[in-house]
């Protein structure tokens, strides 16, 4: 934090330093700017003229009353295109809007307010499987719950020998949602794709027909944009790159397979063995 | 599925894998070095992050299609799910990770058990149910069994010394007060149903035993020849039964404060104890069977719990109207059996709710003082025990390893008779479990005849001891501690990281809103959730 307060102050002020001219009411280049020893002060606006523009509040430097600002503290004038500029002395200064530049960042830790992307927990990993398939979940045939006995391999605490939730991603992690996703998305799938399944009952399916082979036409960009959104909360437009992506993921295992159920498994495992399905 | 496409399916699917995982990690590594800032949330990311964290689960496609059409996640809508029941459980899941709720081995959630003759093979056996712990001291040698055959006259048990030297009676039949884990072996037809066969010794229903005249109401009787289960086995039970509805009880009070839209800090100390079917026989009949008076007293008066059917009003929860020594989390059984010693209490406690945590200082302790029996007075201890002692003190009146409560009619500050005790060295276990009553090192003679929590207490530390933990937590939100540790920790759990130096000011100020708006947790949660820290994430 130290270390790195020198660096973000000098990165506001060369932000300061290029952002300026932008701000400058006058339109021509940056003036060059030279000092003149011993030049006498100019005229400037007297108090009672009339502001050009309506004054706006904007952050100032506090004033130090007792500094004193007298002739004989200048000691040189300065010159901006051979002109001399305004001495501070008797002039009424200008408001003018120069944009809103605050000179200090409102956080010094650039991570602050900022929320490092987390993985779901096993709870929310058991009901969003359900919630995104509309089943079970991951369970046996016996319809017991297939987490419970993993908790302990998954960092879930005891609050007796471990007190803190582990929700890394790690390759113990990934292999039982692997395993989840496979046991989940196969019987998923082939249920959905029997032709006696009622087309209201589908959910992986929904906007599928499942006579129809998947390939690269409206029909399965239809189905995976809202097996996007299902899934991963991803608004994708039909023909957009994300949903290429996926298309030439499934035209890829059909044309592997040949089969249409392998290819929305294939799909269906994908979509939950995606990092953005677990994390968020 | 023909097995080489199968195969061809397995290849992608790992292929899949590897390629998902590479991409997406890929992705988040160039977002970290364009990107210092993090990236807003889209609005359908951020619906979803709003489900997990507030639901525990995805939102539904109706959610999506109204936020979509909104162009914002709509606040009713945050509402909606604040207002839901799995928020309440998700507020449940957060709190375990302050309170640390372990109960397998510790509170006592274990009466006499009891079992069946089930035979080997499995099913082959007599099915009669029994206590073989208490078999020793009833029929002359443990895990015997009585005889498969109805006792004649279970007022007047006569038992028949077998071949074996084994005294052993007939059984009786008794309709037990739940569904044992075993019941659905039934009784081969020699009961009516519903009705388990139980041996004559174990099914006796006597509260004073006729043969020595011992209570049979308390667990350390139960070997008595004339104590058995109590009326419908009410005292006996299965390894482990009760751990279930009490850890339950303890999630439910909890949550009492969302259901009843009470103030936050109500859930420490105003919380009433929750009971379902199971829980009301557990403070009723089984917590009074396996106490030690001389431990103290029970917490929970049975005479205040109301009798509810154990199956049918499992799911159930009605709240207790008991004394204030009784209500709140920091009181329930399973806090006090997790952190058995009160300086364990307050630690977990101060790190939990006050979010200040005894640490050691930078550079470690100084150990080099004179030994002093007063942590509050020991170098290098009193850096913390200067704390401690006195906030443990808050349960004074709480037996330590153990639930018991110490009530004043029963346990008085300063007991003559063991001031006494302590001289004459002829001592009740009641003194020796909760009074001072030696002097090993002589700075404790001021306290002989105490309870034990006032060792050491200095005049402004001893109200600690009668007031209980609600005082503790009143200093705690009279001073704003309880308010900022709250905020901080509520922050924690919907970022998922600590806070870091520039978001205090921020913490401070959901914390002045959070006690402004009388301890509301949902409006603290909805303020950072509906923050721009929370939908900006990386």
């Amino acid at each position: 934090m130290i270390r790195s307060l020198p660096v973000a102050f000098a990165g506001a002020v060369l932000w300061c330093a290029a952002c300026a001219s932008p701000l400058s009411d006058d339109p021509r280049p940056p003036a060059q700017v030279a000092v003149t020893p011993g030049a006498a002060s100019g005229t400037g606006p007297t108090p009672n003229e009339t502001p050009a523009e309506a004054p706006v509040p904007r952050r100032t430097a506090p004033v130090d009353p007792a500094v004193k600002v007298g002739p004989e503290t200048a000691v040189a004038d300065i010159m901006i295109d051979g002109r001399r500029e305004q001495p501070p002395r008797g002039t009424e200064a200008t408001p003018r809007d120069e944009g809103r530049v605050d000179l200090l960042p409102e956080a010094w830790d650039p991570s602050a307010y900022v929320r490092p992307l987390r993985r779901l927990t096993v709870n929310q990993l058991r009901q969003a499987i359900r919630d995104a398939t509309g089943g079970d979940g991951w369970i046996t045939a016996w319809g017991t719950d297939k987490w419970a006995p993993l908790e302990p391999t998954l960092g879930v605490p005891d609050w007796l020998i471990r007190v803190t939730t582990e929700t890394r991603p790690n390759a113990t992690f990934n292999k039982f949602l692997r395993d989840a996703a496979i046991e989940t998305c196969l019987p998923l799938v082939a249920t959905e794709m029997a032709p006696d399944f009622p087309a209201d009952d589908r959910v992986f399916l929904r906007h599928t027909d499942p006579e129809v082979a998947p390939a690269d036409n409206q029909a399965t960009r239809d189905a995976l944009v809202y097996l996007l959104l299902r899934f991963h909360g991803l608004r994708e437009v039909a023909d957009s790159p994300e949903v290429d992506r996926w298309v030439q993921m499934i035209s890829r295992v059909l044309e592997d397979t040949g089969s249409a159920t392998q290819g929305w498994q294939a799909t269906c495992v994908a979509l939950i063995t995606h990092p953005r399905f677990y994390i968020y | 599925m023909t097995g080489g496409t199968t195969k061809g399916l397995w290849v992608w699917i790992g292929a899949l894998l590897l390629l998902s995982t590479t991409q997406v990690y890929g992705q988040a590594d160039d977002a970290a070095q364009c990107s210092e800032e993090g990236e807003t949330l889209s609005l359908s990311r951020y619906l979803r992050a709003l489900s997990l964290d507030l639901r525990g689960g995805l939102p539904t496609m109706a959610e999506y299609a109204q936020v979509e059409a909104a162009g914002e996640v709509p606040r009713e809508l945050i509402e909606e799910m604040l207002q839901s029941d799995a928020f309440a459980w998700q507020f449940v899941e957060f709190h375990k990770t302050l309170l640390w709720p372990y109960i397998r081995t510790t509170v006592p959630t274990t009466t006499r058990q009891m079992g069946p003759d089930a035979g080997n093979p499995w099913g082959s056996g007599t099915f009669v149910w029994y206590r073989g712990s208490d078999s020793a001291s009833i029929r002359g040698r443990g895990g015997v069994f009585c005889r498969d055959e109805p006792e004649p006259d279970p007022e007047n048990i006569r038992p028949v010394e077998m071949a074996d030297g084994t005294l052993r009676e007939g059984y009786v039949c008794v309709r037990p007060y739940y569904r044992h884990i075993y019941s659905g072996l039934g009784n081969r037809g020699d009961c009516p149903p519903g009705e388990l066969k139980v041996c004559a010794f174990d099914a006796q229903i006597h509260r004073v035993s006729p043969r020595t005249g011992v209570r049979c109401d308390l667990r350390r009787n139960s070997g008595d020849p004339g104590c058995g289960c109590g009326p419908n086995m009410q005292w006996c039970g299965h390894y482990q039964q009760f751990v279930e509805p009490v850890f339950a009880s303890f999630l439910r009070q909890i949550r009492w404060v969302l259901d009843h839209d009470r103030p936050y800090f109500e859930m420490l100390t105003r919380a009433p104890p929750m009971v379902n079917g199971p829980m009301a026989h557990y403070y009723r009949h089984t917590l009074p069977y396996i106490s030690d008076p001389d431990r103290g007293s029970l917490t929970i008066n049975p005479a205040l719990v109301p009798e509810m059917d154990y199956e049918e009003d499992i799911d159930r929860w009605v709240p207790l109207d008991v004394g204030g020594h009784a209500r709140g989390i920091l009181t329930h059984p399973l806090f006090l059996y997790r952190f058995m010693t009160n300086r364990a209490r307050s630690d977990r406690y101060f790190n939990a709710f006050l979010c200040q945590p005894f640490d050691a200082p930078d550079g470690g302790i100084d150990l080099s003082g004179e030994p002093h029996p007063d942590l509050q007075e020991q170098e290098g201890c009193k850096y913390c025990h200067s704390v401690i002692e006195p906030t443990a003190a808050h349960w004074g009146r709480y037996s330590q390893g153990g639930a018991a409560y110490l009530d004043p009619a029963n346990f008085p500050d300063f007991d003559p008779v063991c001031l006494r005790c302590a001289v004459t060295g002829q001592c009740e276990r009641r003194c020796i479990n909760h009074y001072i009553i030696s002097t090993p090192t002589g700075t404790e003679a001021p306290w002989l005849g105490y309870l034990r929590a006032y060792l050491y207490r200095r005049d402004d530390h001893v109200p600690n001891i009668n007031a209980g933990p609600a005082l503790l937590v009143q200093r705690g939100l009279a001073d704003g501690r309880v308010a900022r540790c709250a905020a901080k920790n509520a922050v924690v759990w919907l970022t998922g990281r600590e806070p870091k130096p520039d978001e205090r000011s921020w913490i401070a100020s959901l914390a002045t809103d959070f006690g402004a708006a009388n301890y509301d947790y949902r409006q603290l949660v909805m303020a950072i959730v509906t923050s721009d820290f929370y939908r900006r994430a990386r």
